[in-house]
């Protein structure tokens, strides 16, 4: 895949995530009774908005019958991870943790590091 | 306004600095959560500490000046007084718009910071929420409202799932939500994870957090500050660890323990290589882990007494510091509550009398209105050019009225800015008269409103023909100088504006100058530094 993913506008992914959620191939008219669970959606619209992901390479159209059906030729994961990949993400980099109350806080750590915590926590309990 | 108020936050941050470095370098000393606690509260009263200058001065229009403290011999302050003369001739302008161009770079760096955390803010919302959808699964949903009347959380709470955050957590002020990562959990980690998050909501964690996160702005200039935000941050955790596992027992505190790190994420980007090989991320997440799981072994002991002794220590020199602060803002109120004029309490003071003797003659043109108090000298035969004045350093009252300030502005304020000890000025009382050979004369006046006006309460005289010089340290405020007795106007800023200028005025001999400030904005501060010679000579 050469073209490059861009970022979705917030309708777009909102219907992405429909796409991704279901199993697919899914219909225009499914898609659509999916999406009215939460507001209204105009079908001429949705219509434009699906044309356009299958313009970005996000879907492939094909036809089930007389109905025009979709799937997904991005996975969701790896679109997130594109997301996150992003340089505004990379901008904002951690600070998050500035505005929020996790349970953790600090910079991600490797495999190992991990493996190594839970080794420490099991050599603190174990010695009681 | 701006330089006044930039100057406060570099004079807070100063000390304030000190202290943090202090907490931060005894704090692997005494690695004990007890600790936290004290120090999740000393990092509130320092932050809260730090917001004040800006609280307190902003209502106050008039601002204060350093007073310089200048104790010693006649002839230490001689030197002294040499020494400013020439520094205020020549690195005074230099020096001052130098304040001013460095308060511009901090208030332009804490707009930056503010429109990027505004920003950041705004955009992890934005993309968490696109992201997020409500719990489906209604066990955790239930459990969730469960956690919330145990902990007597009255607030409605969302609770979503969020597929771009890693790690639990509760985003926003006013309208909090809890944003759990898109992955099972059993319900034993969600027990602690919300009891985790409530326990933030309830001791106000993100209000806390918002205002290190204003201090950080507001001293972005100040690497210690942040410093400071990432251990009162590290402590704002521990104290709520603490908080979750009081009373329970060691499996309890295990399995605490290994939610915290299944929640941390792990990184295969290339950020996290670099922190990794610093290890800082693991050691501190050791750290974080020994203190919970070691809290009910260790006694409060020695370290309670080494912290309690310590915050005495601590908060008895920030409110030394305040009192300090606030003494130089009653001063200041007094200053302008009497409305007085203060005349200059010279920082030759001592050193004239003997000039006086030298043999020097009154001086007949004395202007009406200081005749009565005042005479004149002339100068030292080796002083060639310098300026008489006639001073009396407390004007009688009916003085007051006619010669400083014209009456129908009560909130102006003249007083001397470099002006020595009091004590001087009481020596002159009796209305003799001040000398000023090379070295400066200085003023200052304080405006409430544009264009107000104030003059200083004598006319200089020169006892040569010579050039008068007249630096100024700020940029607002005009000057003007009239003869004294025509009323010809000599000169007129009008329209100069530059920071820091320095003018040269002809004056002859034998003739009375009359110096006049007024503001050209609300909250004007004008301070002038005069002198009878050229100060390049």
């Amino acid at each position: 895949m050469n073209k490059k993913l861009s970022r979705l506008p917030d309708t777009e992914l909102e219907i992405m995530q429909v796409i991704w959620d279901h199993p697919t191939p899914i219909s225009t008219s499914e898609v659509k009774a999916v999406l009215d669970e939460k507001r209204a959606w105009n079908i001429g619209a949705l219509q434009t908005l699906l044309n356009r992901l299958i313009k970005r390479g996000f879907l492939e159209s094909g036809k089930d019958g007389k109905n025009k059906t979709y799937t997904p030729l991005i996975d969701e994961q790896v679109y997130l991870a594109m997301e996150n990949k992003s340089l505004l993400e990379r901008l904002n980099g951690n600070s998050i943790t500035k505005f929020v109350t996790a349970l953790y806080n600090d910079d991600a750590l490797s495999k190992k590091d991990l493996k190594d915590l839970m080794a420490f926590i099991e050599s603190k309990t174990k010695v009681e | 306004m701006l330089e006044k108020l930039f100057l406060n936050i570099i004079g807070i941050s100063l000390p304030v600095s000190l202290l943090i470095i202090l907490l931060l370098l005894i704090k692997p000393l005494i690695r004990n959560s007890y600790i936290a606690k004290w120090r999740y509260f000393m990092w509130l009263f320092i932050a809260v500490r730090l917001m004040l200058p800006i609280t307190v001065q902003l209502p106050r229009i008039s601002v204060k000046v350093p007073v310089q403290q200048l104790t010693g011999e006649p002839d230490t302050l001689r030197h002294v007084a040499e020494n400013i003369a020439s520094a205020s001739g020549q690195n005074e302008s230099a020096s001052i718009s130098m304040t001013g161009i460095l308060s511009l770079i901090w208030i332009a760096g804490l707009l930056f910071m503010l429109v990027r955390q505004g920003f950041q803010y705004w955009y992890f919302k934005k993309s968490f929420a696109r992201w997020s959808s409500n719990i489906t699964d209604s066990q955790t949903a239930e459990m969730f409202n469960e956690a919330c009347n145990q902990m007597k959380v009255r607030r409605k709470i969302d609770i979503k799932s969020c597929k771009k955050v890693k790690t639990p957590m509760i985003l926003g002020l006013l309208k909090p939500v809890l944003l759990l990562p898109d992955r099972s959990y059993n319900r034993d980690d969600l027990a602690v994870i919300f009891k985790h998050e409530l326990i933030h909501l309830c001791r106000n964690d993100l209000l806390y957090k918002l205002l290190l996160l204003i201090v950080n702005t507001v001293y972005w200039f100040n690497p210690v500050i942040y410093y400071m935000t990432h251990a009162a941050n590290q402590d704002i955790e521990l104290v709520c660890d603490e908080e979750v596992i009081k009373g329970m027992d060691l499996q309890y505190k295990k399995h605490y323990c290994q939610t915290i790190v299944e929640a941390i994420h792990d990184n295969r980007s290339k950020k996290s290589v670099l922190s990794t090989c610093f290890n800082h991320g693991k050691e501190s997440v050791r750290e974080r882990l020994s203190s919970i799981l070691n809290l009910q072994m260790k006694k409060k002991g020695i370290a309670m007494f080494f912290a309690v002794s310590l915050s005495v220590v601590a908060a008895s020199g920030l409110i030394g510091f305040t009192s300090a602060q606030v003494t130089a803002e009653i001063i200041d109120t007094v200053v302008e509550a009497d409305q007085n004029i203060y005349a200059p309490e010279n920082i030759e003071a001592p050193s004239f009398a003997t000039e006086q003797n030298d043999g020097n003659a009154n001086e007949p043109a004395q202007p009406e209105k200081t005749e009565q108090t005042s005479r004149e000298i002339n100068a030292p035969p080796d002083n060639h050019s310098q300026l008489v004045m006639p001073a009396s350093p407390a004007l009688p009252a009916e003085n007051q009225e006619s010669v400083a300030i014209k009456a129908t502005e009560p909130t102006v304020a003249v007083h001397p800015s470099e002006a020595p000890p009091r004590k001087e000025s009481v020596k002159n009382k009796s209305g003799d008269i001040i000398v000023i050979p090379d070295s400066s004369y200085s003023f200052e006046a304080s405006f409430k409103k544009k264009g107000q006006t104030a003059s200083i309460a004598k006319e200089f005289q020169a006892d040569s023909d010579m050039n008068m010089t007249i630096s100024k340290k700020q940029s607002g405020g005009l000057v003007r100088v009239t003869n004294a007795d025509t009323g010809q106007v000599i000169f007129d800023e009008a329209g100069l504006k530059t920071a820091g200028s320095l003018y040269q005025i002809p004056v002859t001999k034998g003739t009375g100058y009359k110096i006049t400030v007024s503001s050209a904005s609300d909250g004007d501060t004008v301070r002038l530094y005069i002198y009878g010679a050229d100060p390049k000579q």
